[in-house]
C-alpha cells in the first residue's frame, strides 16, 4: 500500500539517480565508477527527506478524511483567532 | 471536446515538427543568456558542461555532418525521452492511484456505480483508507499541525546527521504500524 503510494516520488528519485554522476568536485571510484562525493551526499539529502515526506503525508491522508481535513483549522481555534484580530 | 487521442496525436505532430524541423533553421545569434554575459563581460567565464561529448551534446547529435540534421535527430531524441520519461511516470502514478483516474489494481466498490467513468474522478478520495486504528480515531487538526511539524523539521535536518533519519524513519514505521491496528 505505502510502496504502492510513494510513485509519485519516482520523478525526484530519478534527479537524485543523476546527481552523483554529473555534480562536480571530489571522487570517489564505487565498483570503477567515478561518483561525485558532493552528489552522493546531495542525492542521499533528497531520497531522505523526499521519501520521508511524502510517506508523512501519505500516512495522513489514508488516516485521515478528507472531509475531516478542511474544517480541521477550526478545530485548532487558528481560524477563530484570525477573524478577531 | 476534443478526444484525448487525437489531442495527443496532435500534440505529438506539433512537437515532432518544431524539435525535427523548425529547430535545423534557428537563428545562430546567441541567446538570451550569451548575448548579456558577453554585454556585461562575465561570458568568457563560461565552462563546457559536464556532459560535453555525450551523443547529443550541443543539441546535435555527433557524428552526422548536415548540421541541420544533426540538430532534428537531437530534437527528436529529446521529444522521445520527455515522452517516455513523463509519459511513463504519470501512467505509474495513475496506475498507483495517486493523481487523476486511472486503472486500480484492485477492484473496490465504485461510490458512483452509475457514472460511466466509475467514479474514478473521485481518486482522490480513495486515499483515505477506511479503519478502526488509534491513529484514524485522533482529531484531524492534531493529525495535520503533527504532520506539517515532522516534515518541517525532518527538512531542516543537515543531511549528514544519518542517526536522526534513522529515528525519523524509526517515528514513521512505527506509527504506521499504529495505524494498521484495531483500537
Amino acid at each position: 500500500m505505502l510502496g504502492r503510494r510513494l510513485v509519485v516520488e519516482v520523478p525526484f528519485v530519478a534527479f537524485a539517480v543523476l546527481l552523483p554522476f554529473v555534480s562536480r568536485g571530489e571522487k570517489v571510484d564505487v565498483v570503477g565508477v567515478s561518483l561525485s562525493i558532493s552528489g552522493l551526499w546531495g542525492a542521499w539529502n533528497v531520497l531522505a527527506k523526499a521519501t520521508l515526506g511524502v510517506a508523512t503525508s501519505v500516512l495522513l491522508a489514508s488516516t485521515t478524511e478528507l472531509r475531516a481535513l478542511v474544517p480541521g483549522w477550526t478545530g485548532s481555534g487558528c481560524r477563530r483567532r484570525s477573524f478577531r484580530s | 471536446m476534443i478526444r484525448l487521442r487525437t489531442f495527443l496525436v496532435v500534440g505529438l505532430l506539433v512537437a515532432f515538427v518544431l524539435a525535427g524541423v523548425v529547430s535545423g533553421f534557428a537563428s545562430p545569434a546567441p541567446d538570451g543568456l550569451e548575448k548579456v554575459a558577453a554585454d556585461k563581460g562575465f561570458g568568457s567565464t563560461a565552462r563546457t558542461h559536464d556532459l560535453d561529448g555525450s551523443p547529443v551534446a550541443g543539441y546535435q547529435v555527433t557524428g552526422v555532418g548536415d548540421n541541420r540534421v544533426a540538430t532534428g535527430l537531437a530534437g527528436a531524441i529529446g521529444v522521445v525521452s520527455t515522452l517516455v520519461v513523463g509519459g511513463g511516470c504519470s501512467s505509474r502514478c495513475a496506475v498507483a492511484g495517486v493523481v487523476g483516474p486511472g486503472r486500480r489494481p484492485c477492484r473496490r466498490a465504485s461510490p458512483h456505480p452509475g457514472r460511466s467513468d466509475g467514479g474514478r474522478r473521485h481518486g482522490v478520495h480513495q486515499l483515505f483508507v477506511p479503519r478502526r486504528s488509534p491513529v484514524h480515531a485522533l482529531p484531524a487538526h492534531v493529525k495535520l499541525a503533527a504532520a506539517a511539524a515532522f516534515v518541517l523539521v525532518v527538512v531542516s535536518t543537515p543531511y549528514r546527521q544519518l542517526w536522526a533519519f534513522a529515528g525519523y524513519a524509526v517515528l514513521l514505521v512505527g506509527t504506521s504500524v499504529i495505524a494498521r491496528s484495531r483500537c
